[in-house]
């Protein structure tokens, strides 16, 4: 069942995808809109293959991903290490809590115009957003693996005489691994966001400084390639998380 | 995103346990070092203001037509964007999940869209819609059906086949399975798309606001960060932080409420 499945679904989605295209493609072809509102799959084709060869894209990526990496980087140490410290100390949590709320029912962008006082324009602010806006899911879900480890397997490590350091590396870090993973998962998506938003709102480069740049332009076509990017961007990190979910699960058993 | 377990923040420990008071205490520490620091000269005011000029500037706001006017702008964009993503997303979600072939079909666009920031389709709903609400409704409607439409069609996944077959061997017709199967057993998974979706619509509008716009509560936020204000800007966020951990709250607390009920029933 399960080589089967994974098949079948791999070729519906393939058959959507392309015929999401053709439908899209038909549209603007026929003319039933105008192509300034919306650029066919073919001109976006055509368009991403000039802006390629010129390097703008290679420029963008890489702006955008750089910016992504440190963002995540620096959110899931902090994150991390925050969660395990309040899961383990619940001192440490309650005086964390208040904080964690507001950051949390904050929309971190409202921070824009403070981190840009702070930290300069460009790249260090769209991290700073970023970070914040990631850190919170990865505290969240640590803390929760901790403690939900902590209950359950402590009891019984310690019946068997095992330290408070044992219990803590041998037990509660390993049983606490999928929450964590799952909380890098979703700190991943929200890292890409804030650094997107970010770079919508002022930027030197990145993809969507790119976005903003040609839309300010009235260049729908190429403005539209790198929103195309920015889904592709989303989806490699998000199969990139996923595999990294499995890896972790592997060598847990 | 199935198989993302996701912490519930809000869960954890009862409030008002043996060391409640070590959240407070701790906000109180860091009011007055904020408060201090800046007098001392420790950091330059201009950059950070000061939690007594910011209960000042709360005051001013608070008491002036402008600012409530920008919160109802803000509201408006908010309840429509998320009113249709409810509207839109609970029949849509229920469709997909019913029908298989439509949830093979659509999956890889849906997550495609879902996994993408959803501000960058702000530029081109400008184009569609012009600069005006729509656009930043409309986008905030795109950010909150996503969740909405997805978790709908993890409840449907998890409603026992069998209990599917039974009710298919007693004559219930798809009005009968649907009001008395599915509603009931996608309602917690709803209620978490709800509140995943008013955390991204919240998001979404003062974003987009913050973007373009010459009203509502991220216009407001650009302009006093333009002219560093601090303290009024940080009035604007504060409240919109309110509003989104009340609305959370709200959802979280009929979260409790609804999952008594299904061991109940």
């Amino acid at each position: 069942m399960g080589i089967h499945t994974k098949w079948r679904s791999l070729g519906f989605s393939v058959i959507s995808m392309a015929s999401i295209l053709v439908i899209w493609q038909l549209i603007v072809t026929a003319g039933l809109v105008n192509p300034f509102l919306l650029s066919s799959p073919v001109t976006i084709v055509v368009e991403m293959a000039a802006l390629f060869r010129s390097g703008d894209i290679v420029h963008h990526f890489v702006a955008s991903g750089v910016s992504l990496l440190l963002a995540f980087t620096l959110a899931a140490s902090v994150g991390v290490l925050l969660g395990i410290l309040a899961g383990w100390y619940r001192p440490v949590q309650k005086a964390l809590d208040p904080f964690i709320w507001f950051t949390y029912s904050t929309p971190a962008v409202s921070f824009y115009p403070i981190f840009v006082a702070w930290f300069g324009f460009g790249r260090p602010t769209a991290i700073a957003v970023a970070f914040v806006f990631a850190m919170t899911p990865i505290y969240a879900n640590t803390l929760t693996g901790v403690k939900a480890a902590n209950a359950d397997l402590t009891r019984m490590a310690r019946s068997f005489n095992a330290g408070p350091k044992d219990i803590f590396i041998n037990v509660v870090i390993p049983a606490s691994v999928p929450l964590i993973v799952s909380g890098l998962q979703l700190g991943a998506g929200r890292a890409l966001t804030g650094v997107i938003i970010a770079e919508l709102f002022g930027s030197n480069a990145g993809l969507g400084f790119a976005i903003a740049y040609n839309a300010m332009n009235m260049s729908t076509a190429k403005m539209m390639v790198y929103m195309c990017l920015v889904v592709v961007l989303g989806l490699i990190l998000t199969q990139f998380m996923a595999a990294m979910a499995r890896h972790a699960d592997r060598w847990r058993s | 995103m199935k198989g993302v377990k996701r912490a519930n923040l809000f869960a954890a420990g009862g409030p008002f346990s043996g060391d409640w008071w070590i959240g407070p205490l701790m906000v109180i520490l860091f009011l007055a070092v904020w408060e201090i620091a800046p007098r001392l000269g420790l950091v330059n005011e201009f950059f950070t203001s000061r939690p007594s000029l910011l209960l000042q500037a709360a005051i001013v706001d608070y008491g002036s037509r402008d600012f409530w006017s920008d919160a109802l702008v803000s509201l408006v964009e908010f309840g429509i964007g998320f009113g249709l993503a409810l509207l839109f997303g609970i029949p849509l979600g229920l469709l997909m999940g019913s029908s298989r072939f439509l949830r093979e079909f659509f999956t890889t666009p849906l997550m495609a869209l879902y996994v993408t920031p959803t501000m960058v389709l702000l530029p081109l709903l400008i184009i569609w819609v012009g600069i005006g609400m729509a656009s930043r409704a409309s986008v905030a409607l795109i950010a909150a059906i996503f969740p909405i439409i997805i978790n709908i069609v993890a409840g449907i996944d998890q409603v026992e086949k069998r209990l599917l077959q039974m009710a298919k061997v007693f004559g219930a017709s798809w009005l009968n399975i649907l009001t008395q199967i599915y509603i009931p057993a996608t309602l917690p998974f709803l209620l978490t798309g709800v509140r995943l979706a008013i955390g991204r619509a919240v998001l979404t509008v003062i974003a987009a606001e913050m973007f373009v716009s010459q009203a509502g509560m991220g216009f407001k936020i650009t302009m006093y960060g333009d002219s560093m204000r601090i303290d009024m800007l940080l009035v604007y966020v504060l409240t919109v932080s309110m509003f989104g951990y009340l609305m959370t709250r709200l959802v979280v607390l009929l979260e409790a409420k609804v999952s008594t009920w299904k061991q109940i029933a």
